[in-house]
């Protein structure tokens, strides 16, 4: 077995690897990881995010996502699936949606591969939306638009779900998803990085 | 299995996504799946007239002789040049790249470090003149397409089977040394000849020229004529081997360029240098590195501390160099030959000074003399 990121092949060499969660990156790689495993609110929301989005974690999410590198989608959930998989039981996982035109470069949806070995149920009730279909759109959709965010048409979505993304940057994707969600779900958010500037919990509630 | 692009044949890298096999050893350039057939960009033809160049300096007998032997040998195998630093390695190849542009072949002059592609890409443009000369390097591939290319190791990953000469200076050092991505990349980026430019050959040069896939020209000599500055050794305490350096610095009149192992030791020396004399720090870490570089070429005995960055590729005429803690493990024979290389390349002072500090006996900064003596000893 290979680290994921470095390449190096993995060993339990000294006492302490025997202790260690088994795990698809070296220690060396994983190290580099800053966990945080940070609850707090968004808007109002029970939110939660395991690591915080240092130079580490971008380098594998850009390998991932740009790269296309599809070998890393066991690197950032892999050691967290029970964690969550309990956390979040008897919940549906809403994908967060990304640009169409960039997923058929990659040629595969990122975040389903990477939140798929968690074992939840998923679907992708969102799209994401291109200005040119702006003209064709009514008043409250055009509002909606402002987001960039639209529920497709007829999707059925489940009572209690996890609004599920890579990486909370400005949090506007997350919030334009929670804008479009009708009222009287139970949604709790979960985000696999956070940036360091959200660690002031009134930027994300605000 | 094998990678079209870096040449990997290890199965443990080869990953099947949804979108068919890829491999990952060289996946942080851009995904090259397998099934997909690699097809070379389309090149615009070289301009006629870009062959014609103008040396500042003309070659002395024995490089005009090694100049021609190259341009000869190109036509049927590949060729190490093998120079001391500072005998003009970049001057000998002038003719063959001249002889393939004028038959219309597409050429390419390929460098590890960043650094060297910006002074080589003003260097080769005085020399052609007529030639269309790009450079590209990280952060700076917009255009990627000319008469004559100048690029970083690296940026190779864009031509696939374009080159019908391909220039590796410096194929020994960082990164490209022992970087089998690299290595795979400027194969697959050549589809003719390679000249290999370099002081000291690494194993992997040796064993290409053992299995006689190459022939090695060398040439012992620099223009000048005079003999490689030979490096005095030093071994005594750390306090002791600052105050020999103290005195070393004293009375200057040409610019010092210090090596240290480390980034940490560089800024310490820089602190307790800075109480005696006004020097300036360079490494890997300095963010306006081309500007400090350029101010300590400006003065006349400048004084700069650096870490290996500058070990390579960089000519600051009539500078003297220290090693300091040469017996530190960062440095290899081929860093160490490289960095007392960097003394007495001017007509004007060809006679370096060059000063090994170390504080322990180390049989690799010895080997490194003797090389350096070997070297002068048989000159052909």
């Amino acid at each position: 077995m290979r680290c994921l990121m470095c390449g190096k092949p993995m060993t339990k060499e000294t006492f302490a690897d025997l202790f260690r969660e088994e795990d698809v990156l070296c220690a060396d790689c994983r190290d580099g990881w800053k966990r945080i495993s940070r609850r707090f609110r968004f808007r109002g929301r029970k939110a939660f995010a395991l690591y915080e989005y240092n130079a580490a974690f971008s380098s594998c999410l850009l390998q991932f996502k740009e790269c296309g590198d599809e070998a890393l989608k066991t690197a950032f959930l892999y050691p967290d699936r029970r964690l969550l998989k309990r956390m979040y039981r008897g919940r549906t996982l809403l994908l967060l949606p990304s640009s169409e035109e960039k997923e058929k470069e990659r040629g595969f949806s990122h975040l389903r591969e990477l939140f798929e070995g968690i074992g939840l149920p998923m679907t992708e009730p969102f799209l994401k939306t291109g200005e040119k279909s702006q003209k064709s759109l009514g008043r409250k959709e055009r509002h909606e638009m402002a987001r960039g965010i639209i529920l497709k048409p007829g999707v059925a979505l489940p009572r209690r779900c996890v609004l599920a993304d890579d990486v909370i940057t400005t949090g506007s994707t997350m919030k334009g998803a929670l804008s479009v969600l009708p009222e009287g779900l139970d949604i709790r958010i979960f985000a696999c990085a956070l940036t360091p500037s959200h660690t002031s919990e009134d930027s994300l509630n605000a | 299995m094998k990678c079209q692009r870096c040449l990997n044949t290890d199965r443990e890298f080869f990953y099947r996504g949804s979108n068919g096999w890829y491999c990952r050893k060289c996946i942080s350039f851009g995904r090259a799946m397998l099934e997909e057939d690699r097809q070379a960009p389309a090149v615009k033809p070289v301009r006629s007239g870009s062959e014609e160049y103008v040396l500042q300096y003309p070659l002395t007998e024995a490089q005009s002789r090694v100049s021609h032997q190259c341009a000869e040998a190109i036509d049927t195998t590949s060729v190490l040049l093998c120079c001391v630093c500072g005998a003009g390695k970049t001057e000998l190849v002038v003719e063959s790249i001249s002889k393939m542009l004028k038959a219309g072949k597409n050429v390419c002059f390929a460098i590890p470090r960043r650094q060297v592609v910006l002074e080589l890409e003003n260097r080769l443009r005085k020399y052609f003149p007529k030639a269309e000369v790009i450079g590209v390097y990280g952060g700076h591939h917009e255009k990627t397409d000319a008469d004559l290319v100048i690029c970083t190791t690296h940026q190779l990953f864009r031509y696939y089977r374009t080159f019908d000469l391909l220039i590796l200076d410096e194929p020994d050092a960082f990164p490209f040394r022992g970087n089998a991505v690299l290595h795979g990349i400027a194969e697959t980026a050549c589809r003719g000849r390679t000249i290999y430019l370099t002081a000291t050959p690494d194993d992997w040069l040796k064993e290409k020229e053992k299995r006689g896939e190459l022939i090695c020209l060398k040439l012992n000599r620099r223009p000048h004529g005079h003999d490689l500055p030979v490096p005095v050794i030093r071994t005594a305490p750390t306090v002791i081997l600052l105050g020999i350096l103290l005195c070393w610095l004293k009375n200057r009149s040409t610019p010092r360029m210090i090596f240290v192992p480390t980034i940490r030791q560089a800024h310490l020396l820089h602190a307790f240098l800075s109480r005696f004399v006004s020097c300036s720090v360079c490494t890997s870490k300095t963010e306006n590195r081309d500007e400090v570089i350029e101010e300590f070429r400006q003065k006349k005995n400048g004084i700069i501390i650096s870490t290996t960055v500058l070990e390579r590729g960089v000519t600051i005429p009539g500078s003297d160099v220290c090693v300091f803690h040469a017996e530190h493990g960062v440095f290899d024979e081929a860093g160490l030959i490289q960095m007392a290389g960097r003394a007495g390349r001017s007509f004007q002072y060809p006679d370096g000074d060059v000063l090994f500090l170390e504080s322990s006996r180390s049989a690799l900064v010895r080997k490194c003399r003797k090389e350096i003596l070997e070297a002068n000893r048989c000159v052909v």
